[in-house]
């Protein structure tokens, strides 16, 4: 998985396209999927530019947002047999919004994306 | 594979979160601001469901009114409130779709400044007369403006509103040259049609069915439930107005969080339940029967249309209303980064082994992100290990992981082509330093490659992680149809 900090500023502007917001005036978030795939810098950019047009029409966001409902229905299932002490920082409740609303829904259905439109093993 | 991994730790990261949201939204009063003056349709629509809502929530739900300006003063002073769901906006068609299409510069965005969350009604647009005017149909209205061209006259609320548009459009369809009239609110307008200073308007159904029975043409797939029968047969008969604005007006891009799902859910209840909200809102969800009876309708007054008018009319002419979040950004100055997170490397104590744990259970070769980010926080990983640590044992976490990504809704996106992604297997070496080998099969027999010795060199270095047995076991404790 490459370095964020060492990425080639190609990369970066590359990562640019498809990264996703963090908190207003905080750090953006850079997907691991895509620091996975960052070593093949060639694949990556077909890759980002296959998906573009998917993201920026709004079907990728859709079918993450049926996965996040589906997520919180399972979530709220799951939630009902566990407990849950007061977390010790407010900050959590933010990075676990950001990340579970947003960003893994999305990667879920990006990576599926992907995995069906490679070759079979 | 990859897509398998992030299943496993979404389902992961939304337990965590489902178990924090005991702290359930929302827990102050909720604002809604409506960029129109206090009585007028978005208004009162606002006030039935902020008061539903707040039924529901069990906390306060003001409405606050910026009007004027266009709607735009309220969009501004709603863009400018902090993105916390606790500033809702009554986002109009007009406010959000066709400011932007006719302003050259407009002082929000209405993709990027907010989240769309649901639709509250749907107001259809009509024309009306007043009751002494001679014109008993559509067509009557049309053969008196050709037969005097310029004399009628008719009243908008403001340029640029979809009031205006439509009597616009109204007037090129149908090939009519009537005078319009702009005010500053649909009040006056009705005002004065009420006492005979112009002879027509054009305005939402709410409004002017209180004040006149004369709605000349109520453009609706349906019947509007409350618009007189005379007006519902007229409008089964006559008019066209253009596709282009339909379509302008019906593409809204709904970009939604996972609260602004759950208000939309929210916003649903009360529409279902509330028989003021349903009457005063039509509803959306007709379901398939209900899309067919219109479809059917529509083309009937398509073909009307034509013999009347020599040319397609269309459906529908309304404007929408939906509830608007802020949202943040999309885009922030500066470089590019990723959150702070502690390195499985530099872990150490508690925090390793729960790392380590987290891996074997999850059966994934590194923990995740949300998971490193977490430990950056003071008692984060512990407490969300802690939350966790027995559904993960027991398996339910991974089973529903499994469970869910599978059921992903595919469907709506437009698949790539494997033909597209072919060229990927011939592209050049990765980058130097990479831990991973352009060519899978060199990197994991651990040969050197002769196309890339710097990365092959680099895997001997740092070897590849391997699932562990224990890893593969757990995998195979799920149902034989969920691991397919």
């Amino acid at each position: 998985m490459i370095d964020v900090a060492a990425m080639p500023r190609e990369l970066a502007q590359l990562l640019d396209l498809v990264a996703t917001p963090g908190e207003e005036g905080g750090p953006r978030v850079i997907q691991s999927l895509y620091r996975h795939l960052g070593d093949r810098p060639a694949f990556l950019a077909l890759a980002v530019t296959l998906l573009r047009q998917r993201l920026e029409d709004g079907s990728v966001e859709r079918a993450a947002g049926s996965l996040n409902a589906a997520m919180g229905r399972a979530a709220d299932e799951l939630a009902r047999s566990l407990s849950a002490p007061p977390a010790p920082d407010a900050r959590m409740r933010r990075v676990l919004e950001r990340f579970g609303g947003a960003v893994i829904p999305q990667m879920i259905v990006v990576g599926r994306l992907l995995e069906e439109a490679l070759p079979q093993r | 594979m990859i897509s398998r991994i992030a299943t496993a730790l979404a389902a992961l990261a939304f337990a965590a979160s489902g178990a924090l949201a005991q702290d359930k939204y929302p827990s102050k009063p909720v604002k809604i601001i409506v960029p129109y003056p206090a009585g007028q349709a978005t208004d009162i629509a606002a006030r039935i469901v902020g008061e539903a809502l707040g039924r529901e929530w069990g906390q306060a739900v003001v409405i606050e009114n910026i009007g004027g300006g266009a709607a735009i003063p309220g969009l501004v002073t709603a863009r400018g409130a902090a993105p916390d769901g606790y500033t809702l906006l009554m986002g109009t068609s007009a406010a959000l779709v066709v400011n932007p299409a006719i302003m050259d510069k407009i002082p929000y965005d209405p993709f990027n400044d907010f989240t769309m969350i649901g639709p509250v009604f749907r107001n259809p647009l009509i024309i009306v007369a007043n009751e002494k005017a001679p014109y008993r149909t559509l067509k009557d209205l049309v053969d008196a403006a050709k037969k005097e061209p310029g004399k009628l006259n008719w009243g908008y609320p403001g340029a640029g509103t979809t009031q205006h548009l439509t009597g616009e459009l109204f007037k090129q369809v149908a090939g009519v040259d009537i005078q319009g009239v702009m005010y500053k609110g649909s009040a006056q307008a009705v005002q004065d049609l009420l006492g005979d200073q112009i002879q027509l308007s054009v305005d939402g159904i709410g409004r002017t069915c209180r004040t006149s029975r004369r709605a000349s043409s109520a453009r609706s797939p349906r019947p509007a439930p409350r618009a007189p029968a005379a007006a519902r047969r007229a409008d089964r008969r006559r008019a066209g107005l253009s596709r282009l604005l339909r379509r302008g007006l019906g593409r809204r891009r709904r970009d939604q969080g996972r609260a602004g799902r759950d208000r939309h859910e929210d916003l649903r209840r009360p529409a279902q339940g509330d028989e003021r909200s349903r009457r005063a809102a039509e509803a959306h969800d007709r379901g398939p029967h209900g899309r067919q009876h219109a479809a059917r309708r529509v083309d009937r007054v398509r073909q009307e249309d034509r013999r009347h008018l020599g040319r397609g009319g269309e459906e529908e002419q309304h404007q929408d209303a939906m509830i608007v979040a802020r949202r943040a950004s999309r885009r922030w100055p500066g470089p590019i980064m990723s959150p702070s997170r502690v390195s499985e490397r530099d872990a150490s104590g508690e925090k390793a082994a729960i790392f380590a744990e987290m891996k074997r259970l999850g059966g994934v070769p590194m923990v995740a992100l949300i998971f490193r980010h977490l430990a950056t926080l003071p008692g984060g990983i512990e407490w969300a290990w802690g939350v966790l640590e027995p559904a993960w044992r027991q398996g339910h976490l991974q089973e529903a992981a499994w469970r869910i990504a599978r059921s992903a809704p595919m469907d709506p996106i437009a698949a790539i082509p494997r033909a597209a992604l072919a060229p990927w297997a011939s592209m050049p070496r990765p980058l130097p330093g990479s831990t991973r080998c352009c060519r899978p099969t060199t990197a994991r027999t651990r040969r050197t490659c002769s196309r890339c010795s710097a990365c092959c060199a680099a895997s001997r270095e740092a070897p590849r992680p391997r699932r562990s047995r224990r890893a593969h076991g757990s995998l195979r404790r799920l149902p034989g149809r969920l691991r397919r």
